[in-house]
């Protein structure tokens, strides 16, 4: 391979793997008949899959298979998943590039194992039953950062384009000629934009400090493949032709190589660039398959100390998370602080569902509806961004499954639309002080009329029909509480009291379909 | 179409008052919006003999659902009294709820294409099909009840007004409750505006039919309910009268309605009628109902929009 052409070939890798994910990002709409995975690169990110498994203490092979790749990949050419595929990276190398070109690659510093330490706390966290890779994953930041900073901007600029376009059509008769505009998606509401942006950005405004700050010194992705691919397959080795002249350490993008000695470098560190040998006068740099163990890398020369100390912040954080009042149960399994916190159908029960969950923001994207929101602190700190059903805003859909398929660790499980009577994920109750037809005897009963499932139903009360809820048929979708004109809070309200995840399907279906039978007699 | 605040505007000043607001808003950025304004006005395009006359059902049934259509219409004196050529036609039909169309909560899809049909090949230079659904994400909707397809099929537009920029104030001045309301401007501004509702018994309204259909075309149903749904639906029927009204009793809803699912049965009929009083008095009937148990139904004959007494309409019964 000539020089050049290995800086061009992964600029092109990278473009692809960024617009891949852009692409299977925007695939998440609803109806898509999907055919891609969508959440293919969280599904093969093994930092959030082996930290959900671990936290959740359950072995899906089918999980682990999909992230098994990448892992090879680090045993054969290093860290080349960070230079060549991570879309995180792509982002940053192009802001890098953009907006701080004056800043140097700069040789290692102690930094660079801050990584280390952040992927211990991670693994220690998850080993005690709470999650914490979502935070720094670099995957699930990106993933977050577009739904809830970058996607709901846009559905808003798109709706307010075809908007003025369609209005423009009324007004001008050249342009009511012209087709009418395509259906945008419906404009989205996001909690946490903010936060998200936030990060994000202060991520990206590292590159000031260093370039590639956030993948040498904090992303635990990198740490990961870089404990793994301590001996790769592909080593570098520089030939008797070196004159030390030093250019290759000034322009490694990580820092990788070794000042005093050239012909050391950190294979932990280096993200197979191939700079170096493309900057070398001598072309003595060259990329070379080696089966054997000996090499010249350097060790990664931990602190044990810092490991053993972030070891124990992260059983911290598992502790903290757990003593959250939102983490306290009830004597089945329920929520037992949190009377609105809805989840989506397929959760698995709440304990599960916060282990596994990893707050990528994928099903938040993927509601049609907007309802479903990331949460800040109905969950608990142990919850934090994980998804609830805001019903006011959005209800759960009764003809859509799509949360349920493209949750990459499947804390949401798949579930067939035609199950949806049978998954109940809250309960609506009605406030009769505040609705229009117990308080006011007026006609309304929206809410039985758009009740997907039949279950509110009229009782007749002082000469007037009147909503009731049977709970046996009532999945707590929120249809109810999202369209009662009864402002600004809703008379018919869902709450976690029907939420019977914890029971399983098939008891499920015994509620919804057995008293059926038991009512109509048969 | 014929509302209150409606002057008498030919065509050839409606197109200088186009040029003028389209320079306008070209000129001003959409300067001409947000006001009080009720959009352009037409006077009724029927002939006053017509209007005056008594009011015709024409009951089609039998034959193909396009024959239905077209014998229905044709009863009212064809297609060519309501669309002329260039004419932007708009309909609105019941694409509330995501069902099937078997499950007769929604207007049935081979009736609304070919009606697109009809329009399209008398020479409507667009037909918008716009409804401000109930169930979301709009998309579903459309592809749920069939009706997406259909339009596509028949070259009409879908508009699903869930975006309240599409909205403009309206006076109601014959209003009782309902003095005001937003309604969708093309439904509005539409040349031709054609009704097309499926019969069933509602929950909340006793029944729904040609004049609660309406409802789809206003942006706070919410406040319809909190001050009196019955009136209201009566007294915006005295502002928003359609050109042409197809109620689509192919097979209508007995039980569990508006959404459904429930019991339905098969009536296998197109009626056509200009009268939304004797189109939901019709319409009744076909329920179980007497139109004196629909309360919307005696407000609104009260307020003079359409006879309610079957015994005093012409009923045409046809076969496709």
């Amino acid at each position: 391979m000539s020089k050049p052409k290995a800086a061009t070939v992964r600029r092109i890798s990278q473009g692809l793997f960024l617009a891949a994910f852009l692409y299977l990002f925007a695939l998440t709409v609803w109806p898509s008949g999907l055919h891609v995975p969508a959440d293919l690169f969280l599904r093969t990110d093994p930092l959030v899959i082996l930290s959900a498994l671990l936290a959740a203490k359950m072995w899906i092979v089918g999980l682990i298979l999909l992230a098994l790749p990448v892992l090879a990949l680090a045993l054969i050419a290093g860290r080349a998943y960070c230079g060549w595929i991570c879309p995180m990276g792509t982002t940053i190398d192009v802001s890098d590039r953009l907006f701080f070109r004056k800043t140097k690659s700069r040789p290692i510093t102690e930094r660079s194992r801050w990584k280390y330490y952040i992927l211990a706390a991670v693994f220690v966290s998850a080993l005690f039953g709470a999650q914490l890779a979502y935070l720094m994953d670099p995957i699930v930041v990106l993933t977050r950062t577009l739904t809830l900073a970058v996607f709901g901007p846009v559905t808003a600029l798109a709706n307010a384009v075809a908007g003025e376009y369609a209005y423009l059509q009324t007004r001008i008769v050249v342009l009511a000629r012209l087709p009418q505009a395509p259906q945008v998606p419906q404009q989205a509401y996001f909690g946490m934009a903010w936060v998200a942006l936030a990060i994000f950005v202060g991520i990206l405004a590292l590159g000031s400090v260093e370039k590639r700050f956030w993948c040498r010194n904090l992303c635990p992705l990198g740490a990961l493949l870089g404990v793994v691919s301590r001996v790769p397959l592909l080593r570098r080795r520089v030939g008797d032709n070196c004159t030390s002249c030093k250019r290759c350490v000034r322009d490694c993008s990580t820092g990788a190589i070794e000042a005093e000695d050239p012909k050391t470098h950190r294979i932990a560190e280096c993200i197979q660039c191939y700079k170096c040998a493309a900057v070398c006068p001598e072309d003595a740099v060259r990329f070379v398959p080696q089966v054997s163990l000996a090499g010249r890398e350097a060790r990664l020369d931990l602190s044990r100390r810092r490991l053993l100390a972030f070891g124990a912040a992260g059983l911290g954080w598992a502790a903290m998370a757990h003593t959250a009042p939102a983490a306290k149960t009830t004597v089945i399994g329920n929520p037992a602080a949190s009377p609105q916190l809805i989840r989506p159908p397929g959760a698995l029960p709440e304990p599960e569902f916060l282990d596994r969950c990893v707050r990528c923001q994928q099903c938040v994207k993927a509601c049609p509806t907007n309802g479903l929101q990331p949460a800040l602190s109905e969950a608990g700190i142990d919850g934090l961004w994980t998804p609830v059903l805001v019903p006011r805003i959005g209800p759960c859909s009764e003809k859509c499954n799509l949360c349920t398929q493209i949750c990459p660790t499947d804390a949401i499980e798949p579930i067939r639309v035609e199950d949806k009577p049978a998954i109940f994920i809250g309960q609506a109750t009605i406030d009769r002080s505040s609705c229009i037809v117990w308080a006011n005897d007026k006609q309304c009963l929206v809410c039985d009329e758009v009740c997907p499932y039949k279950a509110v139903e009229q009782k007749i009360v002082e000469g007037k029909k009147r909503p009731t809820v049977n709970d046996h048929t009532c999945t707590g979708c929120g249809e109810c509480e999202k369209n009662c004109p009864v402002q600004p809070l809703a008379a018919i309200r869902v709450f976690s009291l029907g939420d019977r995840r914890h029971w399983g399907r098939e008891r499920q279906r015994q509620w919804r379909y057995g008293m059926q039978r038991v009512e109509h007699g048969q | 179409m014929r509302h209150t605040l409606s002057e008498k505007i030919g065509r050839r000043e409606f197109l200088r008052g186009v040029a003028g607001v389209g320079a306008a808003a070209l000129i001003g950025g959409c300067a001409a919006r947000g006001g009080q304004g009720t959009g352009g006005a037409f006077g009724p395009r029927l002939p006053k003999h017509v209007m005056d006359a008594k009011p015709v059902l024409a009951i089609a049934s039998g034959g193909k659902m396009e024959d239905r259509v077209r014998a229905a219409i044709d009863e009212l004196g064809g297609i060519g009294q309501f669309v002329k050529k260039g004419d932007a036609v708009v309909i609105k039909p019941n694409a509330a709820w995501q069902r099937s169309p078997h499950q007769a909560a929604t207007t049935n899809p081979d009736l609304l294409a070919a009606l697109i049909t009809m329009c399209k090949s008398q020479g409507a230079s667009r037909v918008l099909v716009i409804e401000h659904m109930i169930d979301t994400p709009p998309q579903l909707v459309w592809d749920v009840t069939g009706l997406g397809a259909a339009i596509r099929r028949a070259g009409g537009e879908a508009v699903s007004a869930g975006d309240q920029r599409r909205y403009v104030k309206l006076n109601i001045p014959e209003g009782k409750v309902l003095t005001s309301d937003d309604v969708i401007r093309d439904v509005l501004e539409a040349k031709v505006l054609i009704n097309v509702p499926i019969p069933k018994v509602h929950d909340g309204s006793v029944m729904t039919a040609a004049m609660k259909n309406m409802m789809g075309v206003i942006w706070n149903r919410q406040y319809w309910h909190q001050a009196g749904l019955q009136q209201c639906i009566a007294d915006f029927s005295t502002a928003v009268r359609p050109d042409l009204i197809i109620l689509d009793a192919d097979r209508v809803l007995l039980t569990n309605g508006p959404k459904g699912p429930g019991n339905t049965k098969d009536v296998g009929e197109v009626v056509a009628s200009l009268d939304p009083v004797a189109t939901d008095a019709y319409a009744a009937t076909l329920l179980g109902l007497k139109p004196s148990d629909v309360p919307h139904v005696e407000l609104a004959a009260q307020l003079g929009v359409g006879e309610m007494d079957l015994a005093k309409v012409q009923m045409k019964h046809v076969k496709a």
